[in-house]
């Protein structure tokens, strides 16, 4: 049944592709209430974060606790530069990436030769220091209480100051960031990426600089991570550091476990049912949490691979269409 | 007479107190099949790890052609035109048939960030040339059929042959199998025996450890044999077979 | 002024030892991270409070209850919800989200039945306190730190001497070398879920003794700190996961005493980035050698 639906899937892949893009875009005009068009969005941030991380731990293989920092560093700079120096929303996204990505290089350089959990645990430790320095840095940061205030987005003198049209640029960021990753692991370094994730050994072989492919993911995972933090800071107009806190980057973790690590897809779903499902269970109150944490556990219990896991659409696809072109040769022989 | 291709002068590796490999001279001429022999422990496998970079040796040089490649890492020397396959089968088992082969033309293409975010002409011609080399690979070793399964899905004696696939697939002047009979039946080794002849034909010079003493015997021009870490013979086949020190250290025992 | 700080240090420390060893017991044979490890140091907490103030069990016999319970909580989370999870997928990521999973469940179940505020824990044993120098030392103090000194030395009685600690370090060498030498491998690692909870257990009650209080805010700072400093130490190593504890719980008493209190939660992560660059298998982890 599922194979079914994905080989489907697969064959039609344009077709729902733009269904999607369709309902997405509809969304906001069929809901009446605003609330749900404001998750929404915050959902899209999360699908930001959760595919971004999916690159550095689903196809680089790395898992990371430190993404929130990553997300934290991205949001505390668009504040600063847009509350101290006035800049404008599009210049502080883009410096969003880049102190982010900065942030990675430093992070990154030393640290990526380290093994598996180690290399994990660093990148918690990271997160705390990082947090740690956003609570303490008080003529900075503002300390505990954070930085009020923050611009809406607006570019070119087009402000986004309704539920939709912040969703709409969520969307189209949300929309990019697909677009990239996808296009790059569907290349000579996507391949190099796979390649050193599942034997990087057999990757040094083939010529694979493994280090260089590491920073690379690990790089463009926390420059998009900043410009989720970007978008986020001028989104809700206030952040404090209890935004990207340790809980946050276990959050964006279990995102893409539940979605599957390696799917870009999956992320999306995981991202979405994540945030949805605190909101379903709100009227269960205190147990909400309680209940959220047994349901992470029954997930994984049923399928621990996550719901994308094992799908990859484009192999998929290649191995049917293969499958039909023989048979049809088969015939015209025949 | 020309330079050979491949070439080790003294080449010691040790590991602590253990001297692994002692002073290894040895050298493949251009388009030849060497074997690389010896009983277990003898220090094959870490000489062969010396020569694709795997190891750094503790004293002596290699050169490939007139290059010292002492100390590179395995991917300049992949690089440079020699490509390795391992005696416990390494594909990528989250890549297909084609993906396998095509990171095999990792070297060979070029495309940078750039490229490949905004699908460039630079792209579109590194992704045509990946194909168009996976493809060739995989016809000459007989894997073209659907090759859009996942490498692991094939049966033991396929992945071998894929693990050579993807090899050829980096334009290799020289092609470096450790053990590529391991775990094979009588009838797959000698299937492997003509096959890696065809390869020879193809112009690849090729070097090889291996245990099987009848693929050695059938299929190489020159043996080296490792004892201890030290070479202890080298020679045609049938001289290797004579050798009182070869059948002491080597065969010597099962009799 | 110093010795103070050094010895509350060595105290807090102690207690970080312990949880410590609890997680690398753990880690060494699955390398698993778990994620809940500090939600049980927590739990036991909360279950004296609730056998001793509520059901008014005598104070031994809640704590020893207490630490019962907690282990077998360990134990059985391995069994019917880790196990499977293992035996369907290789993944380790995916179980250590589970864990994830399970200490959301247990902390929040917590706040839901006590309440988030901080709880007054019940301690009868209010021995005083004498001096050395000028260094105040209160009994309860020494008496946590050799508590957790002597748990130490036995967990490492039991993997050093006895044929399951025997078993748990095969099974941390080569799991399936172990089982074809006949190691019961799930039956180990239950059992070094059990002793590694219970490490945690023994930590969070002597810790809760200590603050004359619990809150489930506990959780964080010594979950993470203690990652640290099983890492610091090198995974896997028991006298280093130990020594780990004691230097960060000294770093942050000198770091709250000569600093300011405000970094002293994250002076453990620097040091770790710090030692990491230098050993990157921690101070007595063994190299790890790569196979071809």
């Amino acid at each position: 049944m599922f194979n079914k639906i994905t080989t489907a899937w697969a064959l039609h892949r344009r077709t729902v592709t733009i269904v999607t893009l369709v309902i997405l875009v509809a969304f906001p005009f069929l809901i009446t209430d605003q609330y749900i068009v404001t998750v929404a969005t915050l959902g899209g941030v999360y699908a930001i974060l959760a595919m971004s991380l999916n690159l550095i731990s689903g196809f680089m293989g790395i898992t990371s606790l430190g993404h929130a920092a990553f997300w934290g560093v991205g949001a505390y700079t668009a504040a600063l530069l847009s509350t101290k120096l006035g800049w404008p929303f599009i210049l502080t996204l883009i410096a969003s990436c880049v102190v982010a990505l900065v942030f990675g290089v430093l992070l990154g350089l030393p640290t990526l030769r380290l093994s598996g959990r180690y290399l994990t645990i660093v990148t918690l430790a990271f997160c705390e220091i990082i947090r740690t320095i956003e609570t303490n840095w008080k003529s900075l940061t503002g300390g505990a209480t954070g930085i009020t205030g923050i611009p809406k987005p607006e570019i070119f003198g087009y402000v986004f100051n309704t539920p939709m049209k912040i969703y709409f640029l969520v969307l189209v960021l949300c929309i990019l960031t697909y677009i990239l990753i996808t296009r790059l692991m569907d290349s000579r370094l996507g391949r190099g990426i796979t390649a050193v994730r599942d034997d990087y050994i057999a990757a040094q072989a083939m010529g694979i600089k493994d280090s260089r492919y590491k920073i690379m993911a690990f790089v463009i995972s926390a420059a998009l991570a900043g410009m989720a933090g970007g978008f986020y800071a001028h989104y809700m107009s206030f952040i404090s550091p209890l935004s990207f806190s340790f809980d946050q980057s276990t959050l964006i973790l279990s995102m893409i476990i539940i979605g599957g690590l390696g799917n870009l897809t999956g992320s999306v779903i995981g991202a979405v049912l994540l945030i949805a499902l605190p909101e379903v269970l709100r009227p269960l109150m205190a147990w909400r949490q309680v209940i959220y944490g047994a349901l992470l556990v029954v997930v994984i219990l049923c399928k621990p691979s996550g719901i994308l896991g094992k799908v990859n659409l484009k192999h998929i696809k290649q191995r049917e269409l293969f499958k039909r072109g023989k048979e049809k040769e088969g015939e015209v022989k025949a | 007479m020309s330079t050979p291709v491949l070439r080790t002068e003294k080449v010691t590796q040790r590991f602590g107190g253990l001297v692994a490999v002692n002073a290894v001279d040895m050298h493949v001429d251009q388009g030849e099949i060497v074997g690389l022999i010896g009983p277990n422990g003898a220090g094959k496998t870490t000489l062969f790890n010396c020569i694709t970079g795997q190891y750094t040796p503790t004293e002596g040089k290699i050169y490939f052609h007139d290059k010292d490649i002492t100390g590179m890492t395995p991917y300049q020397i992949t690089e440079l035109g020699m490509c390795r396959t391992f005696q416990n089968i390494k594909l990528f088992p989250h890549m297909t048939i084609m993906e396998n082969a095509m990171v095999g033309a990792h070297t060979r293409i070029k495309e940078n960030l750039w490229d490949v975010i905004f699908h460039t002409k630079a792209y579109k011609k590194g992704e045509k040339q990946a194909e168009e080399r996976a493809r060739k690979a995989l016809e000459l070793t007989g894997l073209s059929d659907n090759p859009y399964y996942y490498g692991t899905d094939l049966p033991y004696g396929k992945q071998r042959r894929l693990e050579i696939a993807r090899a050829i697939a980096s334009d290799p002047e020289v092609l470096m199998f450790d053990e590529p009979a391991a775990g094979m039946n009588e009838g797959e080794t000698a299937d492997l025996t003509e096959f890696i002849r065809e390869i020879r034909g193809l112009g690849y010079t090729i070097l090889l450890i291996e245990h099987d003493m009848r693929l050695v015997m059938n299929l190489c021009d020159r043996i080296y044999v490792l004892d201890h870490g030290t070479l202890i013979a080298s020679g045609k086949p049938e001289e290797i077979k004579q050798n009182p020190l070869v059948i002491e250290a080597y065969l010597g025992k099962k009799a | 002024m110093f010795f103070q700080q050094l010895f509350n240090g060595i105290t807090i420390g102690a207690t970080y030892s312990l949880v410590a060893v609890g997680f690398s017991i753990v880690y060494s044979v699955l390398e698993l991270v778990n994620f809940a490890h500090g939600s049980f140091y927590v739990l036991a907490g909360y279950l004296v409070l609730t056998m001793y103030s509520f059901m008014a069990l005598p104070y031994p016999v809640a704590i020893l209850a207490s630490l019962i319970v907690t282990g077998l909580f360990g134990a059985a989370m391995n069994k019917f919800l880790l196990e499977p999870i293992r035996k369907k997928t290789s993944s380790g990521e995916s179980v250590m989200t589970a864990t994830l999973g399970v200490s959301t469940f247990i902390l929040n179940l917590i706040m839901v039945l006590y309440g988030s505020e901080t709880k007054p824990f019940p301690n009868p044993m209010n021995l005083g306190k004498f001096y050395i120098g000028s260094v105040i030392m209160k009994w309860n103090q020494v008496i946590i730190a050799i508590a957790a000194i002597i748990m130490i030395i036995v967990m490492s009685i039991i993997i050093y001497k006895t044929k399951i600690g025997s078993g748990m370090r095969a099974i941390a060498q080569d799991v399936s070398a172990a089982k074809l030498m006949g190691v019961n491998t799930e039956l180990v690692i239950t059992f070094a879920f059990f002793s590694g909870i219970l490490c945690a257990a023994i930590a969070g009650i002597l810790v809760a003794m200590y603050y004359g209080s619990v809150d489930t805010t506990m959780y964080l700072g010594v979950s993470m700190k203690t990652f640290a400093a099983a890492l610091l130490g090198g995974i896997g190593s028991l006298p280093g996961a130990a020594l780990g504890g004691i230097i960060i719980g000294v770093l942050e008493a000198f770091v709250a005493g000569y600093i300011s209190a405000d970094w002293k939660d994250c002076i453990a992560f620097i040091v770790l980035i710090l030692v990491l660059l230098f050993r990157p298998s921690g101070l007595f982890g063994h190299k790890e050698i790569k196979k071809v």
